[in-house]
């Protein structure tokens, strides 16, 4: 009787789900269909091509460097989010549980540079990179990044939700400081890190303006970079070929996200603390 | 033997922070302070000796230009209207996907988070043949449903919307995620004991849920509000800040003067004035809502 | 935990430092540069592969464009020892041009540059920044006469040097789809009255037009008033000369009109080019005014009878240039090597002719006009031979001021306000013209 009762309202969160999946996926489901049309096809608005031109993605792939794109592109997300690993854990706990002179004003600074847009900050790094002679490399994309304030932030928050008692705790099985932080501490916050690595992952992977004025050679290009150099400025433009490229750009963090997002989800889950 | 340690004790913190504040010093906050100086100047890049000292000069044209005015508005209301809509959205979605979990409910947290990951160069094309106002998707869709088709991108009126719509369908899913985990997080128990008192439901919502995970909403509102702040890909893509200024934001205008029109000097007081009101949100911050967030 | 970290430690040392090292390896068009971290322009990579000297180009093509420079680039590699040319695309026009500004300031500057039209006084008004072509043009035999003048004239400065050559230049046309015109019995417009007239035939509310013209482009509108008799900034390059004759608010109203009227499709903020070239593939409009480097493209997109026109005359004909020029960095250690290549582009069929006739842009040469590539082409697309008449009418000395490169956003908010918003045309012009006199202020 009761199952009966619910059907009608569950068919209709179906159809609404249904709805709303087509409205957020819609424009990337076109863009992937563009990637497999022919260029004829683009001319006119097409949803589905007649036959998928797989090729589009190897005439994208083969524009240009492209195995050097993506590893300059994988080269430098990892070593930013690994080092950010490193280097925000202990300030985050620092701001959390330590009182020490000066923490306010500190912590304060750590705001204001998360507030900091790139483009206030962009002209005074590259003669910053210019006078250090980094510019032909790939550092002006990944030391200025090192440090997230964005990710002290956020875990700071999280620390200061675990109970200093827990601390303790580890503290008498005289565990190391850091090791407290990283292994007691941070298996704890996985919602946190999870956003942190995922943010910052999605948000260097399709970083374009940064690279575009920090980098004058090919050597130094991510993947990004690769793909804005298939569209042309005047004249033909291959809409196919520039979607299958930009097909490219997402396919590497679409199955990450497939694969991970079990963990991810679990760890967004994780809770605890109690 | 107690000397060093309290040494050791004392700088611990100091220690712990150092590698990350070097970065934020040397990347944030010296950048800011090159850029007050700069912002004192008009600054020839070409020929670095016909750089010269204009005092106020850049900050009294900025706030002559009619840009200026423009991005400073745009700027609020597209902060204040994408925070309300984008908000909202996710705890209504939250509430709506995150309680029991279902394939369907999972396909469609999958489907609203997609367009988090896409790059704004990748995507805004599409949008913008969906947005054409004469054969763009949305208005196909508008008549058919007998409203009045709109202009989109291509008036003042309805662009700086437009680009909100978009900044909303990029964002939504990723803060929704965020809260569903952070109501996942609320133990049964609760639910169960209010359950007992005869709770109804939206007094469950209003009394119970949000309060428990007004952590993470607070932290949302701060990240959309930043976020927001920092809009420029999608203005860039776009609209390029037009038609007429109309979607020109604060962060916009300081990569138009200094890349577009070569005027590094304005766009250098543009950005101080962004700094400023940076300042002023962390204060806020700092002093307001801080103390009213309710933790566990 | 602390395995993985220290196991990610050493993965991300070992990454870092092939990081640093910028050998880039497969396909790498920076090859010849790849060389060491970090140098400057003093020991910036001075031997390519084979220890030959390798000149930096800095370019805005990309897509087909782009790939017809490397081809270029390659030929003229392959033809000697001596030099090698690094081509790398660095963003479109303005990009590239905000990064070169960038670049001078620490030391980074390329030896050769390709600039936008409207870019090139931003560099050419700064003393020594652009090196002078003028004694390399002497040595080489080259005149003032053997280039088209329209698209050189602004180069030759007030004290006789020579900053420029052009590259990739255009200017407006008028594509017409012939079949669209015979189904109404109509002829292509010439003037003003024709064009209305004509567009208007074709106007069927949101869902056909009678012409099409780009948004967010400036030349329209310097052409515009032109056309209506007027010169864009006052002889004594103070304002605004197209204000007391009325010529811009003639020419501006006449826009805003066809665009109300329904005749018009006036593109959209960004992508304009491409949308409103898209529509005209489409049959949504059977007039498509836009540059003649579109040429390659409306011919292989075209599934009709279509040919070019030169653009309808207003009170006079004249049509305003676009595209890009050469210019070398007076910074620069291989001047004479840069010179070489555009010595080479110049004259060799297999380079500007090569580039020009495969997309669109005119010769700007008399002994281009006759050089194979560009005979072979007016062959095949005799159209092609309308943009090279035209070039008889290309002046932009009405407008290409040296600041005319910092006035372009405020007179395309002007633009927008108008055909977007609709708004009052004399109101706009009136917001404007202080706009134009503080810019003109600049030095």
């Amino acid at each position: 009787m009761a199952k009966a009762k619910n059907i009608v309202p569950r068919t209709i969160g179906v159809i609404i789900k249904l709805f709303v999946i087509l409205v957020f996926m819609f424009p990337f489901l076109w863009m992937a269909s563009l990637s497999l049309q022919t260029q004829k096809e683009t001319l006119v608005t097409t949803f589905l091509p007649k036959v998928p031109q797989f090729q589009n993605f190897v005439t994208a792939w083969s524009s240009g460097p492209f195995a050097l794109y993506l590893r300059n592109s994988v080269v430098i997300v990892l070593t930013i989010m690994v080092v950010q690993m490193v280097i925000m854990v202990p300030a985050a706990y620092a701001f959390a549980k330590y009182d020490f002179k000066g923490k306010n004003i500190l912590f304060t600074l750590v705001l204001v540079a998360f507030m900091t847009p790139t483009q206030i900050t962009f002209l005074p790094v590259y003669y910053m990179m210019g006078d250090w002679n980094l510019l032909r490399s790939l550092w002006p994309q990944i030391i200025p990044f090192l440090s997230n304030a964005f990710g002290i932030f956020l875990l700071r928050q999280y620390f200061m939700q675990i109970p200093d008692e827990l601390i303790e705790a580890a503290k008498l099985d005289n565990a190391g400081e850091l090791k407290i932080v990283y292994k007691v501490m941070l298996p704890l916050c996985k919602p946190a890190i999870s956003t942190i690595l995922l943010f910052g992952f999605v948000d260097h992977w399709n970083d374009y303006f940064w690279p575009l004025m920090m980098t004058t050679v090919e050597d130094f290009r991510p993947l990004t970079m690769g793909i804005a150099a298939l569209k042309d400025t005047e004249g033909i433009v291959n809409w196919n070929v520039v979607m299958a490229g930009n097909m490219l750009l997402v396919l590497p963090i679409l199955l990450i996200y497939v694969f991970a997002s079990r963990y991810i989800i679990k760890a967004f889950a994780y809770s605890g603390i109690k | 033997m107690k000397k060093e340690n309290k040494v050791l004790k004392v700088l611990k913190p100091y220690l712990l922070i150092a590698p990350a504040m070097i970065g934020i010093f040397l990347f944030s906050i010296y950048p800011i302070f090159k850029l007050v100086s700069m912002s004192f100047y008009n600054i020839n890049q070409l020929n670095p000796s016909r750089t010269r000292f204009v005092g106020l000069d850049n900050y009294k044209k900025v706030f002559a230009l009619e840009s200026f005015h423009k991005a400073l508005s745009n700027t609020a209301v597209y902060t204040l209207f994408s925070v309300i809509f984008i908000l909202s959205l996710a705890v209504l979605m939250a509430v709506w996907l995150g309680r029991k979990s279902s394939k369907m409910n999972s396909i469609t947290q999958t489907a609203i988070f997609t367009p988090h990951i896409i790059s704004m160069i990748s995507i805004a094309l599409i949008w913008i043949w969906l947005m054409d106002p004469n054969y763009g998707l949305l208005n196909v869709i508008l008549k058919a449903l007998g409203l009045k088709p709109l202009k989109w991108l291509q008036s003042s009126d309805t662009s700086l919307m437009s680009i909100t719509l978009v900044s909303i369908w990029k964002s939504v899913g990723y803060y929704t995620i965020l809260l569903i985990a952070a109501l996942q997080n609320i133990p049964a128990e609760i639910y169960e004991a209010a359950d007992l008192d005869n709770a109804g439901k939206f007094t469950t919502l209003r009394k119970i849920t949000f309060p428990m995970i007004s952590p993470q909403i607070f932290f949302s509102l701060i990240v959309m509000t930043i976020g927001s702040f920092k809009v420029f890909e999608t203005v860039r893509v776009m609209t390029n800040g037009g038609p007429n200024n109309s979607t020109n934001t604060l962060v916009f205008m300081i990569y138009e003067e200094v890349f577009q029109n070569a005027r590094v000097g304005h766009g250098a007081a543009v950005g101080v004035v962004l700094v400023a009101i940076v300042a002023v949100l962390t204060a806020i911050y700092f002093y307001g809502l801080a103390k009213k967030v309710h933790y566990q | 935990m602390k395995k993985i970290l220290s196991i990610l430690l050493c993965m991300m040392l070992m990454l870092g430092m092939v990081a640093g090292c910028s050998n880039g390896g497969e396909k790498s068009s920076g090859k010849g540069t790849g060389g060491t971290n970090g140098t400057k322009t003093e020991d910036k990579a001075k031997s390519g592969s084979g220890g030959r000297k390798t000149v930096e180009f800095w370019h805005s093509m990309a897509g087909k464009n782009g790939e017809l420079v490397d081809e270029m680039v390659k030929n003229y590699n392959s033809q000697q020892d001596d030099v090698e040319i690094v081509a790398t695309f660095q963003g479109n026009y303005w990009e590239s041009a905000s990064k070169a500004q960038s670049a001078a300031s620490v030391g980074e500057s390329p030896d050769l540059l390709m600039m936008g039209a409207d870019h090139v006084s931003i560099f050419a008004k700064e003393d020594g920044v652009l090196a002078d072509l003028k004694p390399y043009m002497d040595k080489a035999g080259l005149k003032k006469e053997d280039f088209v003048d329209a698209f050189i004239w602004d180069y030759y400065m007030d004290d006789g040097s020579v900053i420029a050559i052009p590259f990739g230049r255009s200017t407006p046309v008028m594509y017409v789809n012939n079949d669209m015109l015979a189904e109404k019995g109509l002829k292509a417009p010439t003037n003003w009255d024709e064009l209305k007239s004509t567009a208007e035939a074709f106007a069927i509310p949101d869902k056909q037009y009678g012409v099409g013209i780009p948004g967010a482009d400036t030349w329209y509108w310097f052409m515009i008033v032109a056309q209506a008799g007027g010169q864009f900034i006052n002889d004594e390059r103070t304002g605004l000369g197209c204000l007391e004759d009325g010529t811009m608010y003639e020419g501006f109203k006449y826009l805003q009109d066809l665009h109300n009227s329904g005749a018009m499709f006036f593109g959209p903020v960004t992508e304009s080019g491409t949308v409103v070239q898209q529509m005209f593939l489409e049959q949504k409009f059977p007039l498509f005014i836009n540059s003649i480097a579109g040429l390659a493209a409306v011919d292989e997109g075209a599934d009709f009878n279509y040919s070019v026109e030169m653009v309808p005359e207003g009170k006079k004909r004249v049509v305003p240039t676009g595209g890009a020029s050469l210019v070398i960095l007076e910074s620069s250690e291989r001047k004479d090597e840069a010179w070489d290549f555009m010595q080479w582009l110049i004259e060799d069929p297999k380079g500007s002719a090569y580039f020009v006739s495969n997309v669109g842009y005119l010769p700007y040469t008399k002994q281009m006009v006759e050089s194979e590539p560009v005979q072979a082409l007016l062959k095949k697309n005799p159209n092609y031979q309308k943009g090279i008449d035209q070039l008889q009418f290309a002046s932009d000395k009405g407008h290409r001021v040296p600041q005319i490169g910092s006035m372009l956003n405020d007179i395309l908010e002007t633009v927008d306000a108008i055909m977007y918003d609709n708004d009052d045309v004399q109101k706009q012009i009136d917001i404007l013209a202080p706009k134009v006199e503080e810019a003109l202020k600049e030095d």
